[in-house]
């Protein structure tokens, strides 16, 4: 079993989505039924699109989500995507994407995609040491900062993008409260990995290559995850505790 | 946050400058991400009155709020501790931890039964002072 297949007990994962993005296609939007028609049983709540004044409707996505809550599946007209808030491990995760992909795509003739994405939203939940946050209980990341400024921050809010092998990730780490707590908020940080992977000269997407870009996906994020982490965060993952 | 900050920006914008925006991926649920209502945090160095205790394991605590009391509580170690913030429950649930960590180890073997021995094994195995 490799460091992917791992289910961490204590996974701090509150959300995982995988979605392709695709030229417009007016078949998808005029003939929604069809497919929610396969998948109904399965997810039978349907959430409409919001008006949003900055965003055209139609480019908006029906959501279908699953009888307990848990699963979405996001539906426009150049977007189709899958999402989960009870992240149960790759392998199931990745069945059940793969099964919706083949009847959306049995549906409508795609071809070329212009996007594969993959985010990895997780909740690392912590307590304030001496008023500021133990970054390096959790994380191994760093920051080179004048020596003027200690490395013992009070709130953080970081978002970059990297390339990766013709693939970008937009990691976003911040600090987060809860908004109905009463004295003294309950905190967290919030580390949220965005895989993407666009078109380029030397390489194309293509709709029938889904399947690989999925595991592709997963696994970079996963090893950055993996990366991200200190060795005595894993062991309270891996639920090695007192 | 400077209450300038906005009105620098937008100058910026007015002279041509825009924010390179990503493209996030789509997400399932609206909004932004909240904090459960029960935390679970792990800590493996407790602090009292100067002195350090270290476990080779992380101590996961839970913390509650009942009331307007923030409660931090382990079961495996028997503890609970309250305050009216999370920091002032951690502190008491520190102050707890050093208080069991001089009765255990400072007991005889011969001297505990019951639970006591399990919690003496694990304060004498899994904790050390720094």
């Amino acid at each position: 079993m490799s460091v992917s297949d791992v289910i961490y007990p204590n996974q701090p994962l509150v959300e995982v989505v995988f979605e392709i993005r695709f030229p417009g296609d007016v078949r998808i939007e005029c003939e929604r039924h069809l497919f929610w028609e396969k998948i109904k049983e399965d997810y039978p709540n349907i959430l409409v699109p919001r008006p949003n004044p900055e965003q055209a409707v139609a480019l908006m996505p029906y959501r279908f989500r699953s009888k307990d809550q848990s699963m979405t599946v996001l539906v426009s007209l150049n977007t189709f995507a899958v999402s989960t808030t009870v992240y149960p491990g790759y392998k199931e995760f990745s069945k059940e994407v793969l099964r919706l992909y083949e009847i959306f795509g049995s549906l409508y003739k795609l071809e070329k995609l212009n996007r594969v994405g993959w985010r990895y939203v997780n909740v690392i939940q912590f307590v304030r040491e001496n008023r500021t946050i133990p970054l390096s209980n959790f994380l191994t990341l760093g920051f080179k900062v004048p020596e003027s400024i200690p490395e013992e921050f009070i709130n953080l809010n970081l978002v970059f993008e990297s390339e990766h092998k013709g693939a970008s990730v937009i990691t976003r780490l911040e600090t987060i409260e809860s908004t109905t707590s009463v004295v003294g908020s309950k905190e967290a940080l919030l580390l949220d990995f965005d895989y993407g992977k666009v078109p380029s000269d030397d390489e194309e997407l293509v709709f029938p290559k889904v399947p690989e870009y999925l595991d592709m996906a997963h696994s970079k994020t996963r090893q950055l995850f993996e990366e991200f982490i200190t060795e005595d965060y894993r062991q309270y993952l891996k639920g090695d505790v007192i | 946050m400077s209450v300038a900050r906005d009105n620098v920006f937008d100058d910026l914008y007015d002279r041509g400058w825009k924010v390179v925006k990503q493209y996030p991926s789509l997400r399932g649920i609206e909004g932004q991400q909240e904090v459960p209502d029960i935390m679970r945090v792990p800590l493996k160095e407790f602090t009292s009155e100067g002195r350090f205790l270290r476990s080779d394991k992380p101590v996961e605590i839970i913390i509650t709020n009942e009331d307007g009391i923030f409660f931090a509580s382990s079961e495996s170690l028997n503890i609970e501790a309250e305050g009216d913030t999370i920091s002032e429950s951690i502190e008491d649930f520190s102050q707890h931890v050093f208080y069991f960590y001089s009765y255990y180890t400072g007991k005889d073997a011969s001297e505990v039964m019951g639970n006591a021995i399990r919690l003496k094994e694990l304060y004498e195995n899994h904790f050390q002072l720094i």
